[in-house]
C-alpha cells in the first residue's frame, strides 16, 4: 500500500476496496492532526476533528475532482471541521473578514545596533513552537499549512475559501505576529518594530 | 537601495519574488546588517516550524476511523455500470423481471386467467406478518426456503422475482434519492 500513490488508493476505494482507505488515513493522519492541534489546541478535540474529517472525506471521495492533491483537499475538510469547532467557542474565532493590510508595505526601519540572537538550538526552537501556539487559532492554522506542506497562497485560499488577497494579508500578519512573539520570548525587544 | 518591505522580505525568503527584485534584495542584504538579521530570523523561524515533529494520533486511530465509515464512497458498482441512464435501465430491468415472472407462471399453470397477481403473491408474506401473525409468516418463509431448494419450480421463479423486485426498487431509490441502500461494490 505504501508504494501506491494517493490517486491509486482512491481508485481502489472507489472501485469497492473500501479497506484501502486505511492507507490514506495512515499516510495523512499526522499532518491532519498537526493542523487540527494548531487550531484547536486540545488533543481530544483535535482527534475527533481529524476523525470527522476522514469520515467526511470518505463519504465525498467520489466528488474529489483531483485538481489538487488529496492532502490539500483533506486539509480543507480538516480546516472546515476545526473552524466549525472554533466558531462554537465564543472568543477563539478570529474573523476572516479582517484584511490586515496595514504594515505590509512599510520598509524595515533602521534600529541601530541589534543583539546577536541565537537562531539555532533547542531554546530557540522551543520559543518558536511556543510562539506559534500563541497565534490566533486560524492564523496558526494557515501558517502551519503554509510552512508544513509548502502550500501556495492559491492553495490556502482554496482551503480556507478566502480571496487570495485576504490570504496573503492574513499570512503576512500571522508571520509578523509570530516574529514578534519569538522576539518577545527571546528577549530581543530591540528588534520588535 | 532602500530597505525592502517586510512583505517583500517574506516573499524573497519564500522564493516567490520576481527575479529582478530578488537580485536587488540579495545585494541589499549583503550590505545591510539590519535586513540580514531580519532575513535570518525569518529563515530560522520557518526552518523550525517546517522541521517540528508532527502531532501523532493515538494508537489504533486509523482502525477507529474505518469503523466509523458509514457509507461507501461512490455509486454502487451496478449503478456505475448502468451509467447516467441507470434509473431508466434499472426500471426496465425490474419491469422485465416482473413480466417474465408473470409469463412464466402463466405458462407453468396453463391457467393465466386464474393466476393471482404476482405482486399480491409476493407482498403476501410481508402482509401476513402483520395480519395473520408470526406463525403464518414463518410458514410462508419455510415455503420460500423449499422453493429455493427446488430450483426451476414456479415457486423458485416467484422467489427470484421477489428478490429482483426488491433489489430493483432499492437501486432506483438509491439513484433517485442519493441514498446508499446498497453496498454493491463487487
Amino acid at each position: 500500500m505504501e508504494s501506491l500513490s494517493d490517486n491509486e488508493i482512491i481508485n481502489r476505494v472507489l472501485s469497492g476496496n473500501t479497506r484501502s482507505f486505511a492507507g490514506l488515513v495512515e499516510r495523512h493522519q499526522d499532518k491532519a492532526m498537526t493542523l487540527a492541534m494548531r487550531m484547536l489546541r486540545n488533543r481530544e478535540e483535535a482527534e475527533d476533528a481529524v476523525q470527522d474529517a476522514f469520515v467526511k472525506a470518505f463519504s465525498a471521495l467520489d466528488k474529489f475532482e483531483r485538481r489538487s492533491r488529496f492532502s490539500t483537499w483533506l486539509y480543507r475538510i480538516v480546516f472546515n471541521v476545526c473552524s466549525t469547532a472554533l466558531s462554537k467557542r465564543t472568543k477563539a474565532q478570529l474573523p476572516f473578514s479582517e484584511n490586515g493590510e496595514e504594515g505590509n508595505e512599510k520598509e524595515i526601519p533602521d534600529s541601530g545596533e541589534m543583539p546577536d540572537l541565537a537562531l539555532e538550538g533547542e531554546e530557540f526552537r522551543q520559543h518558536v513552537l511556543d510562539a506559534i501556539n500563541e497565534l490566533p487559532p486560524l492564523y496558526s492554522g494557515i501558517t502551519t499549512m503554509f510552512y508544513l506542506d509548502d502550500l501556495s497562497y492559491e492553495e490556502i485560499a482554496a482551503i480556507t475559501g478566502s480571496p487570495l488577497g485576504t490570504v496573503k494579508a492574513q499570512l503576512f500578519r500571522a508571520r509578523a505576529m509570530l516574529r514578534e512573539e519569538v522576539l518577545r520570548r527571546t528577549g530581543a525587544k530591540e528588534l520588535m518594530l | 537601495m532602500s530597505h525592502p518591505t517586510r512583505s517583500e522580505l517574506f516573499e524573497f525568503i519564500d522564493g516567490r519574488l520576481e527575479k529582478k527584485r530578488a537580485e536587488e534584495i540579495t545585494l541589499h542584504l549583503s550590505e545591510c546588517a539590519q535586513c540580514r538579521r531580519e532575513a535570518e530570523l525569518e529563515r530560522s523561524t520557518k526552518a523550525v516550524v517546517q522541521s517540528a515533529p508532527l502531532d501523532k494520533v493515538r494508537e489504533g486511530f486509523s482502525a477507529s476511523v474505518m469503523v466509523n465509515l458509514a457509507a461507501p464512497a461512490g455509486d454502487p458498482f451496478i449503478l456505475k455500470l448502468l451509467g447516467k441512464l441507470g434509473s431508466v435501465v434499472a426500471m426496465i430491468v425490474v419491469l422485465a423481471v416482473i413480466g417474465l415472472a408473470v409469463v412464466h407462471e402463466s405458462e407453468t399453470t396453463g391457467q393465466p386467467e386464474r393466476t393471482p397477481s404476482a405482486i399480491t403473491q409476493f407482498v403476501t408474506p410481508i402482509s401476513d406478518l402483520y395480519a395473520m401473525g408470526l406463525d403464518r409468516f414463518a410458514a410462508r418463509t419455510a415455503t420460500i426456503s423449499r422453493a429455493i431448494e427446488n430450483a426451476g419450480s414456479p415457486q423458485f421463479w416467484q422467489v427470484l422475482f421477489f428478490i429482483g423486485l426488491t433489489a430493483g426498487v432499492l437501486i432506483v431509490a438509491d439513484r433517485i434519492f442519493g441514498k446508499r441502500f446498497l453496498r454493491l461494490h463487487l
